[in-house]
């Protein structure tokens, strides 16, 4: 933007239209209608004004303007313009002037002009060095991150790592050239040479690191991308199964399918209670199984049997009317009014379901149960006593304790 | 294991099961809902959180920067098979979009809207989508949004601008596709 212009008025200007120079950089030709609509009649005329927007002369689309692209460009860190070319255009001129320096020498001329010709040269070099690596780090990164075009990207970070390689040659020949005229720098009676020297000398040191750092992010970049294109085309071939039904027959999309466990989808909260009062009674339960010794599974007791929190995912689920055995337990017989482990008993439930149900049956109904929270010690064994909440029954008696 | 339910955090128990009844993953990225705090929670309670559920027969299956949950009696494979086989779309078109499209990408639906409007190959995918009828190009993307939003997979990350951020949970799909093996 010219600098005719006042700063304030394009900073301000570029702020009330950022979204929209925003979506014309990212997309250029395309605008989204909606946004361009929004910002018509605001501040549009304005920015077209100022130079910041402007009507492409052959097809007439609003687009940024060429400073504009370029701020932007800039503040996103594209920057494709390397020049390691040059590095090497000015280890030839140094070369050139060294040549003419010692001609001068030899001739017992004035050597001024070649000093100052070298001093230059030793002082843009490594700001060349520096820059390239710059830009080259920025393109990269940015073709890693922003690149939407797979076969752009892998171009671009291509180019990149040749790139780096390069550079590290340019640095390498700047070293060596350096160490191969030491001595002859040395004899040039210029301090400010020798600065500059001992500048490149540990400006080399400090980018030597870099080099390599940015070498290994590019082909950590390369190599995430293949990975991502290997991803790319199988989605692709994936696809093409799929359209023409051949995803179960050429694929092992079942398998994968079976062996997943699915995301648990949303549960009824009936299912589970946070305050659930089971886990109150870990301890009884503990106790109560290891007095009965009941087998849950088989194949996963030990002996002594003890009990295992995974025990208790371990019961197979065995379709019992749970709902129909709490019913049956709550209306007993007053007289036979049985526990519910006992209860259990006589219902014909297979015995090594019967931890399992009875583990469910509290789980399910403990609000309606009235729990002993210390398991009853009857002839050196202890047993959970289960029995229908007394407000809702009579109270029930104790002493009817299920006996092993 | 025995557990001590007293050292776990009642309030945050009770926004996991929360967490857990809408099915949802807990996202370490996510900024609403305070689901990234539960993260942490859930991140340094692990093992406790684990135990307390595993009696519900809920596992906490940790991956990289999300938590979910599966039940160990729910076989859904047919249900798995379904979300696999749909993604296999979704995910081939935005790929094509963008083939940065991945974990912790944001994008705008317009963005989505401009590149479907200027490709043939996304029309031509967009088209073949069976599962998604819409009038418009905007509809269309809109709908896939909202799908993946359902399932937990991207969450709005500026209003303001029609901003979504993908969340680390949309690495379940993306592994599970990779899993996938296809027959030469």
């Amino acid at each position: 933007m010219t600098t005719t212009k006042s700063i304030s008025d394009i900073i301000s200007i570029q702020n009330s239209c950022k979204a929209l120079i925003e979506e014309l950089f990212e997309y250029e030709t395309r605008p989204n209608d909606d946004i361009r609509q929004g910002y018509k009649n605001a501040k549009i005329d304005e920015a077209l004004r100022l130079e910041i927007l402007e009507y492409d002369s052959y097809d007439d689309v609003l687009s940024l303007s060429v400073d504009t692209d370029e701020y932007y460009r800039n503040r996103l860190g594209q920057n494709d313009e390397t020049n390691i070319a040059v590095i090497a255009e000015q280890l030839q001129k140094f070369k050139r002037a060294l040549h003419t320096f010692n001609i001068r020498v030899q001739n017992s001329e004035n050597t001024d002009k070649e000093v100052k010709t070298i001093y230059q040269i030793l002082t843009k070099i490594p700001a060349l060095l520096r820059y390239n690596l710059q830009a080259i780090a920025s393109n990269s990164i940015f073709a890693f991150k922003n690149e939407p075009n797979f076969d752009i990207k892998m171009l671009n970070l291509n180019v990149c790592k040749d790139e780096i390689q390069e550079l590290i040659k340019a640095s390498k020949k700047v070293d060596n050239l350096l160490k191969r005229e030491r001595g002859f720098l040395k004899s040039i009676n210029s301090i400010k040479v020798y600065t500059a020297v001992i500048k490149m000398k540990r400006n080399s040191l400090n980018l030597e690191g870099a080099y390599r750092h940015l070498f290994d992010d590019i082909k950590n970049y390369i190599n995430q991308s293949v990975q991502d294109g290997i991803f790319i085309k199988k989605l692709k071939k994936l696809k093409e199964l799929k359209d023409n039904n051949l995803l179960s027959k050429n694929s092992d999309i079942d398998e994968v399918a079976k062996k997943t466990p699915s995301v648990a989808k949303a549960v009824k909260e009936k299912r589970i209670v946070p305050d659930d009062q089971f886990f109150l009674f870990s301890d009884a339960l503990h106790e109560i199984i290891k007095t009965r010794q009941i087998t849950i599974v088989p194949t996963r007791i030990t002996t002594p049997l003890e009990y295992d929190i995974t025990s208790v995912q371990a019961v197979k689920k065995v379709l019992y009317n749970y709902p129909l055995l709490h019913k049956t337990f709550l209306a007993q017989n007053q007289q036979k009014k049985l526990d519910l482990i006992s209860f259990l008993h006589t219902q014909n439930i297979e015995p090594k379901r019967i931890l399992g149900v009875f583990v469910r049956m509290i789980k399910n109904y403990s609000k309606h149960y009235e729990i002993q929270e210390n398991s009853i010690m009857i002839e050196n064994c202890n047993y959970l006593d289960v029995r229908p909440q007394t407000s809702l029954n009579t109270t029930p008696n104790k002493s009817n304790t299920y006996v092993n | 294991m025995l557990i001590n339910t007293t050292e776990l955090v009642p309030q945050y128990i009770e926004k996991i099961f929360d967490a857990l009844l809408k099915g949802n993953f807990i996202n370490e990225n996510s900024s609403k809902q305070g689901y990234a705090e539960l993260y942490n929670v859930i991140d340094n309670q692990e093992a406790q959180i684990r135990a307390y559920f595993k009696p519900f027969r809920y596992n906490l299956i940790r991956r990289a920067g999300y938590f979910y949950f599966v039940h160990d009696s729910e076989n859904q494979s047919n249900a798995t098979l379904e979300m696999l086989v749909d993604y296999i779309d979704i995910a081939n078109f935005l790929k094509t979009v963008d083939s940065n499209f991945q974990v912790a990408f944001k994008f705008k639906l317009s963005s989505i809207e401009n590149k479907l409007s200027d490709s043939l190959e996304l029309q031509d995918l967009a088209f073949k989508m069976k599962g998604i009828n819409a009038k418009d190009n905007r509809e269309f993307v809109q709908k896939i949004v909202d799908k993946l939003r359902k399932n937990g997979f991207v969450e709005e990350h500026n209003s303001k601008h029609a901003e979504y951020i993908v969340l680390n949970s949309y690495d379940y799909v993306e592994q599970l596709l990779r899993e996938v093996e296809i027959y030469e």
